[in-house]
């Protein structure tokens, strides 16, 4: 009986242990919450007018492309994510793909502006929806 | 059977005694004679009888004896007031014995099992909070993300808090119920049956007298020590 005793205390001692440390008000370390308080993971890169192919029959067409990659250090191992673009000339959003196998994510807009600064919306996407929205403001030089 | 020598010229007659209980009565006749018979020839007339047996009242009443005849006489003994008192205390205690040695025990089981199961619902709770915790850290997807702060992880504390609850509510139980088992064990242990004595018998016992086989007789003072 004393032995059960003395093991029951134990538990209730080991059981001090457990404490309900998750502080929800906290938890905006990770980049993909929309309440993300961190450090923004989105870095410019640059932007550039070139000529691409697009449609049917195939017609080459000047686009203006923003490219920006995502530092990696602030995301979760092994993370895979689009990024969702939001020209404030467009109506509509756009999900970008990375370039494979990087975090580098390349926009391209059918409006060619030089010298003209543009801020875009930006966020984290993933399975329809979006993480903190950040801005990132360029001008085709 | 006793018969008075002395009663030459007067009648006789006979009573016989149908006492409840049955077999252990005993009796005095007018204050001399101590006799266990049923029926017993005596003088006709009034004659003084004092009954008993163990664990009864002393009944003192007068019979009547018509002469030539038998006489049945039905009569029941009160139980003693010491022994309905001691009966009283006998059951208190068994049953005290019985309970205080039978149900700490089985309470003190009962919320043992309580509190295994509360604290694995604990740590159940805790582990369940830790891994969406984690969750957070390694998802990427906004949507269950939001699920995660916005339901699931202020359920999983509501659930751990009920569990904590739960876990300190049956480890007081039980820690009660072990110490009740201990002290009712100690002190059952410590307390001693309670033990009857017939006062009535010391009372009957007092004085009285023995017929012998020889015809005599002897005078006899009765003394009870209890014997542990």
């Amino acid at each position: 009986m004393m032995r059960l005793v003395c093991i029951w205390t134990l538990c209730i001692a080991l059981s001090g242990c457990y404490k309900d440390e998750v502080d929800l008000p906290a938890l905006t370390t990770n980049p993909f919450d929309p309440d993300y308080t961190g450090e923004s993971v989105f870095v410019f890169d640059s932007t550039y007018a070139s000529t691409v192919t697009i449609g049917f029959p195939p017609l080459p067409t000047v686009v203006q492309t923003v490219q920006l990659h995502l530092r990696g250090d602030l995301l979760p191992a092994g993370t895979v994510t689009s990024v969702r673009f939001m020209d404030p000339e467009a109506s509509e959003p756009v999900i970008v793909p990375p370039v494979p196998g990087t975090y580098i994510y390349r926009f391209q807009r059918n409006v060619v502006e030089p010298f003209v600064e543009r801020c875009y919306s930006v966020a984290l996407s993933n399975a329809f929806s979006e993480g903190r929205a950040e801005t990132i403001c360029c001008t085709l030089q | 059977m006793l018969l008075c020598a002395c009663a030459v010229a007067q009648s006789t007659g006979k009573l016989r005694l149908n006492v409840e209980p049955i077999g252990s009565t005993e009796y005095i006749v007018d204050g001399k004679h101590r006799m266990r018979d049923r029926e017993i020839t005596l003088e006709q007339g009034a004659h003084r009888f004092l009954l008993w047996a163990p664990e009864r009242r002393i009944l003192d009443t007068t019979l009547t004896v018509v002469p030539d005849r038998t006489t049945e006489i039905s009569l029941q003994l009160r139980y003693s007031q010491e022994f309905i008192d001691y009966r009283q205390a006998s059951q208190r205690f068994t049953l005290m014995n019985r309970w205080g040695r039978i149900a700490p025990p089985i309470l003190a089981a009962g919320f043992g099992a309580w509190s295994v199961v509360s604290f694995l619902n604990y740590k159940e709770a805790n582990d369940e909070l830790i891994d969406l915790e984690d969750s957070y850290s390694t998802s990427t997807v906004p949507a269950y993300i939001r699920s995660l702060k916005g339901e699931q992880i202020p359920s999983a504390k509501d659930d751990f808090e009920k569990a904590r609850t739960q876990f300190y509510v049956s480890t007081g139980l039980f820690a009660v119920a072990l110490g009740a088992t201990f002290y009712l064990r100690q002190k059952l242990a410590a307390k001693n049956e309670p033990v009857f004595q017939d006062k009535e018998k010391l009372r009957f016992d007092g004085l009285v007298w023995t017929p012998t086989p020889h015809g005599g007789g002897v005078w006899a003072a009765g003394l009870s020590l209890p014997i542990r």
